[in-house]
């Protein structure tokens, strides 16, 4: 009894009928795709089962097709390592085989790098980094990644044609890698994946004329006026309703604001608000405060997509087994006609 | 004229011929006739050969980013698949119905736009050209098949003596599946890899991906039908018709009836 039970779970027979419903499922898997793309379109933004989880209040009878197929590649994994194992056991009379036995081991090593993705890996994408800054990597604490240089690139007409990136990894203090990400290049350690996103702009002051003097205003900068007083630019919103928030990139310049510090002598000292559409406050014109001309001053921020897969690297050994099984078994193919010649060659 | 053109109008013009000599032969059963077939399959694919090469050397990459280079690229894979076969086995007959499939992906081709689009930064990795020349050719081997199981069931009904013998049919039938396989898995290799370096991940669910790992599965599924007797034979020539259903909804269907985000859909 038991013999037949594994003789069933290494046949061929198993094969075909795990991939024949698999094949049936996922056709129509991919027709609830297309009919319901706002439930699915999101598919590929998160690890599968965090997706899952988030997606359940909204499943219906139609969406089994996910948990079943899984259940189904799981059944066809199992199918082809019980195949695999007893091909271990018969190596002697099957050596022959080995590459078909590689691309089974390929396909059972994908397929528990994938689900062990699916079930602890991360996704994150719009990570907003400018040059300089430093940004927690989501969900791994204690890692940071580094923005050195960022420099995008266009082509003569204008358009985007790649982002670079130099960017470096640590954990803590200790740089763990330093790559210049760009499309087609990521930065890859371990499981994790750092790639070019997108890249966004964002004002961080202006370029103005103070006293026939060309300066810039911008958080941190200081201007000594002509009487003796300085003015200390302590935060700068590009739109003042977003005032005591964090400056984060993507906020618009709808309405810029400075919040300055007035230093008229050691002991005075008067914090006031300048906002540009209002104009100069009157005690920073009394001082001597007048910048006039301004142009905004952008500051380049890198968007990187920020992924980790703990079964990437068991996937790429799964990948060059099934590409090493194919070679092998393209050979051993060749060979066999060759010695066989069951059908007259032509040469 | 310009080269190009009459490279790619030449090849389709003398693809038509070899089909008229394959009919002619069928009906004449002239040696002769099947020689003069082949010679200009032959030519023709050099110069499909040659228009592919210039188009690849303007470029500076494979052209296979639009529906035009795609067909073409397609066309000229399933050349290369009958050359290959009828150079080791002397397809003889066969050769009308592979042909005149050619032809038609040549005819849907020729009227569509063949400029050179340029190539989006994503695009511009050595990846996808070996992601998207194993895939063709995985399909024209899987075009091939199907061919071979058309063959074989009009050679189990009409025993025609100008068809390679049933046998011979079925043993090609089963090569062009594993050869296609083997493609197809390289195809799906580079691709997932390429997929991970350039968004993250190695696998999207986005349509067309899962309907390539579908065909993945599929012909997987046939490599091992071919060792269980009922399947063999008319029952592996029906899994090939519906194995290359499969194949042209994934490349054709996909892209023309369905939203896929996938960057060559």
């Amino acid at each position: 009894m038991l013999r037949q039970i594994w003789k069933f779970c290494c046949s061929a027979k198993a094969t075909i009928i795990f991939s024949s419903v698999t094949t049936l499922v996922a056709i129509f898997g991919s027709a609830q795709i297309m009919h319901n793309p706002q439930l699915f379109s999101t598919m590929d933004s998160k690890p599968l089962l965090e997706w899952w989880n988030g997606y359940l209040p909204q499943a219906n009878v139609y969406s089994l097709w996910i948990p079943l197929c899984s259940a189904l590649i799981v059944l066809l994994c199992l199918n082809t390592l019980c195949c695999f194992i007893d091909w271990i056991y018969h190596l002697r009379s099957r050596w022959r085989k080995v590459g078909e036995y590689l691309i089974h081991l390929g396909f059972i090593l994908v397929v528990i790098a994938y689900a062990w993705g699916s079930i602890y890996g991360m996704r994150s994408s719009n990570n907003s980094i400018a040059e300089g800054e430093l940004i927690g990597v989501p969900s791994m604490s204690g890692y940071f990644l580094r923005l050195n240089s960022f420099v995008p690139q266009f082509a003569p007409s204008g358009r985007p044609v790649d982002m670079l990136s130099n960017i470096t990894l640590l954990k803590g203090d200790q740089e763990l890698k330093t790559t210049t990400v760009r499309f087609n290049h990521p930065l890859t350690y371990g499981g994790l994946a750092v790639l070019p996103g997108s890249y966004t702009q964002q004002a961080v002051g202006f370029s103005c004329v103070i006293n026939n003097q060309q300066v810039e205003l911008k958080q941190g900068s200081t201007h000594v006026l002509p009487a003796g007083a300085h003015v200390n630019v302590l935060e700068f919103y590009p739109d003042i309703q977003y005032a005591g928030r964090n400056s984060a990139a993507n906020m618009p310049l709808r309405n810029p604001a400075f919040l300055l510090e007035l230093n008229s002598s050691a002991e005075e000292r008067k914090t006031l608000w300048y906002v540009v559409k209002q104009g100069v406050p009157q005690q920073l014109l009394s001082a001597g405060f007048a910048p006039q001309r301004l142009t905004p001053v952008y500051k380049n921020y890198s968007q990187l997509t920020i992924n980790r897969d703990p079964g990437a690297p068991l996937a790429a050994a799964g990948g060059i087994a099934m590409a090493l099984g194919v070679l092998l078994s393209l050979r051993s193919f060749y060979v066999k006609r060759f010695r066989n010649n069951h059908i007259h060659f032509h040469f | 004229m310009d080269i190009n053109v009459l490279l790619l109008h030449g090849s389709f013009v003398l693809y038509g011929i070899s089909v008229l000599l394959y009919v002619a032969n069928a009906r004449l059963h002239w040696p002769r006739l099947h020689q003069l077939a082949l010679g200009s399959v032959l030519v023709a694919f050099g110069g499909q050969s040659l228009y592919l090469g210039l188009r690849w050397f303007a470029a500076g990459y494979l052209p296979v980013t639009n529906l035009f280079s795609t067909m073409f690229f397609f066309s000229w894979s399933l050349a290369a698949t009958y050359v290959y076969f009828e150079w080791r086995y002397r397809l003889a007959g066969a050769g009308l119905f592979v042909m005149l499939l050619n032809l038609i992906l040549l005819y849907i081709a020729l009227p569509r736009d063949p400029a050179i689009p340029a190539l989006i930064p994503m695009l511009d990795t050595p990846l996808f050209t070996l992601h998207v020349a194993f895939s063709f050719l995985g399909y024209a081997l899987f075009a091939m098949a199907f061919s071979l199981g058309v063959l074989y069931l009009l050679q189990r009904k009409t025993s025609a003596l100008l068809l390679p013998s049933s046998d011979m049919l079925k043993q090609l039938n089963e090569e062009a599946v594993f050869l296609g396989f083997c493609f197809f898995t390289l195809s799906m290799l580079f691709g997932s890899y390429w997929a991970y370096v350039a968004w993250g991940y190695y696998f999207s669910w986005n349509i067309k991906a899962l309907w390539s790992a579908l065909i993945w599965l599929y012909f997987a599924g046939m490599c091992h039908a071919k060792f269980i007797g009922r399947w063999q034979g008319t029952g592996y020539a029906w899994l090939s018709i519906v194995g290359f259903v499969l194949v042209l909804f994934t490349y054709l269907g996909i892209g023309l009836l369905m939203n896929s985000n996938h960057p060559l859909a």
